[in-house]
C-alpha cells in the first residue's frame, strides 16, 4: 500500500523511525529547493533542512490533519526556520552578493509571471499586480529579501515598499484562495 | 500569560500573518509572533491556510535532493546511532528467526495432512472499544479490522449493540477522542444490533491514536455510552 505523507507523519508521531525516513525521502527533495532559493547557499540550506526534520520528529505529535497537509506543515517549519536565520543575522544578506547576482534575481522576479515558473491561477493573480509590486512580493516571499534590501534593489522609498507588500500579500491570498 | 484582546481581531491577525509569511517582520517581532502562534490555535490555523495559498508560488520549483550525508546527520542529531548492518542486533535476530522458521517449515512438511487443510476466515481486530452508559443497560462493542485478511483490504468498523439505548431511539453518533484530546465523529449509529461500515483514510488515520469512544445524542449532545478504546496490536503499514 502506498502511504501518503500524512500517514507517514502520523506514524512518525508514534515514534516510527522507518516512517520518518520515508517521510524524509518524500519531502526533502521538495523542501530543499525552497531553502536553496531563500538561502543562496547549499551548505546553509542543508543545515536548515536538517533543523527542519529534527523539528518534524520532535513536534510530529502536534500535527493536525484537519488544519493542513503534511507537506504544508513541514514546508512552513522549513521556511520559517530559514526566515529566522536570515533575519537573525544583523548583516544584510545582499551585502554578500555581487551586483550580477542581485541583477539576476531581479530579472527572474520580473519574468516570474510570464515564465514556466508558475501556471494557471497563481500566474493570473500575479499578472494583476503592478510590475514593481509583483517583483517586491516575489523577491520577498520566494527569495527572502527584507524591506530595506528591496528599497535598494527596486529604488523606491521604504513606505512604498511596505505598502506594496502589505497590499500585495493580501491581494494574492484572496485571489489564490478563490 | 493572558493575550491582549486586540490579537483576537481578525483584521490584525491577517496583517500579522502576511507580515510573518512574507518575511517582513524583524527577528524580534518573529519571536513574539511565534509566542502568539503557540497561544492562539486559531492564529496558527490561519497561518497554515496562508502558507498553503502562498506555497503555490514555489510549486513549480524543480525538485532537488540534498546530499546523502544529510540523513546521516539528522539521525546523529536525534541520537540514533548509525550502525553498520553487521552491528545491528536485529540482523542477528532476523537471521536466527529465519533459521528457526526454515526448521519449522521442514518439520511441518514432514507431518502435514492435506485433509486437515481448512481456509481461515480469521481477521484480526486492531482496535476495540466497549461503550457503557449510566442510564441504560445497552452496551456497544466497536471493533476495527481489515475487511478480509488480505494486506490491502479496506479498514472496517463493526458495531454490535446489545439493545436500543433509549425507547425513543433518538439518533446518535459515534465520536472518538485521540491521545491529544482531539475529537472526531465516525458518523451516525443506527439503533440495531450489528452494523458495519468502511472507514475512510482519514478516519483510519485518526483512529490509530484513539483512546476514548463516545456515543453522543445528535440533538441534545448528551453522552449516552462511553468507554476506553484499546489498540490490540501495534499498527503497521
Amino acid at each position: 500500500m502506498n502511504e501518503t505523507d500524512e500517514m507517514l507523519l502520523a506514524r512518525t508521531a508514534m515514534g516510527d523511525r522507518e516512517a520518518f525516513k520515508s517521510l524524509y525521502l518524500s519531502l526533502s527533495p521538495k523542501i530543499f529547493p525552497v531553502l536553496m532559493q531563500l538561502m543562496h547557499d547549499r551548505q546553509l540550506a542543508e543545515d536548515l533542512l536538517q533543523d527542519t526534520f529534527v523539528r518534524i520528529w520532535e513536534q510530529a505529535s502536534r500535527y493536525d490533519l484537519n488544519k493542513s497537509g503534511a507537506y504544508t506543515w513541514s514546508y512552513t517549519i522549513a521556511r520559517h526556520l530559514a526566515l529566522d536565520n536570515l533575519r537573525r543575522s544583523s548583516k544584510r544578506r545582499t551585502e554578500q552578493f555581487t551586483g550580477a547576482e542581485i541583477e539576476l534575481e531581479v530579472m527572474e522576479s520580473k519574468m516570474f509571471s510570464s515564465s514556466s515558473h508558475t501556471q494557471g491561477k497563481v500566474d493570473n493573480c500575479l499578472s494583476q499586480l503592478k510590475g514593481d509590486q509583483r517583483q517586491a512580493v516575489i523577491l520577498s516571499y520566494c527569495y527572502g529579501y527584507e524591506q530595506r534590501e528591496l528599497v535598494g534593489v527596486l529604488s523606491h522609498p521604504l513606505g512604498t515598499i511596505k505598502s506594496w507588500l502589505r497590499r500585495g500579500m493580501e491581494f494574492m491570498q484572496q485571489c489564490v484562495s478563490h | 500569560m493572558r493575550i491582549p484582546l486586540r490579537y483576537h481581531d481578525p483584521v490584525l491577525q491577517k496583517q500579522l500573518i502576511h507580515s510573518y509569511v512574507s518575511g517582513l517582520m524583524s527577528y524580534r517581532a518573529r519571536l513574539r509572533m511565534r509566542g502568539l502562534l503557540q497561544q492562539l490555535p486559531e492564529l496558527e490555523a490561519k497561518l497554515l491556510i496562508a502558507e498553503a495559498d502562498f506555497q503555490l508560488l514555489n510549486a513549480n520549483l524543480e525538485q532537488a535532493a540534498p546530499s546523502a550525508k544529510s540523513w546521516t546527520q539528522i539521525q546523529s542529531r536525534l541520537g540514533w546511532q548509525v550502525e553498520r548492518w553487521w552491528q545491528k542486533i536485529n540482523y542477528w535476530r532476523a537471521a536466527s528467526a529465519a533459521l528457526s522458521l526454515s526448521l519449522l517449515m521442514a518439520i511441518t512438511v514432514q507431518v502435514y495432512h492435506p485433509e486437515q487443510d481448512v481456509l481461515s476466515e480469521y481477521v484480526p481486530i486492531s482496535y476495540v472499544g466497549i461503550l457503557n452508559g449510566d442510564d441504560t443497560e445497552a452496551s456497544l462493542a466497536a471493533a476495527v479490522h481489515r475487511a478480509t485478511d488480505a494486506e490491502d483490504a479496506p479498514w472496517m468498523m463493526t458495531l454490535h449493540l446489545t439493545q436500543p439505548w433509549s425507547e425513543t431511539a433518538e439518533s446518535a453518533s459515534l465520536w472518538i477522542t485521540d491521545s491529544r484530546g482531539r475529537k472526531r465523529s465516525m458518523g451516525q449509529v443506527q439503533s440495531q444490533d450489528t452494523q458495519q461500515f468502511q472507514l475512510t483514510d482519514s478516519q483510519w488515520q485518526f483512529i490509530q491514536g484513539a483512546v476514548w469512544m463516545e456515543l453522543i445524542a445528535d440533538n441534545s449532545g448528551e453522552v449516552i455510552l462511553q468507554g476506553q478504546c484499546l489498540s490490540l496490536k501495534k499498527w503497521q503499514s
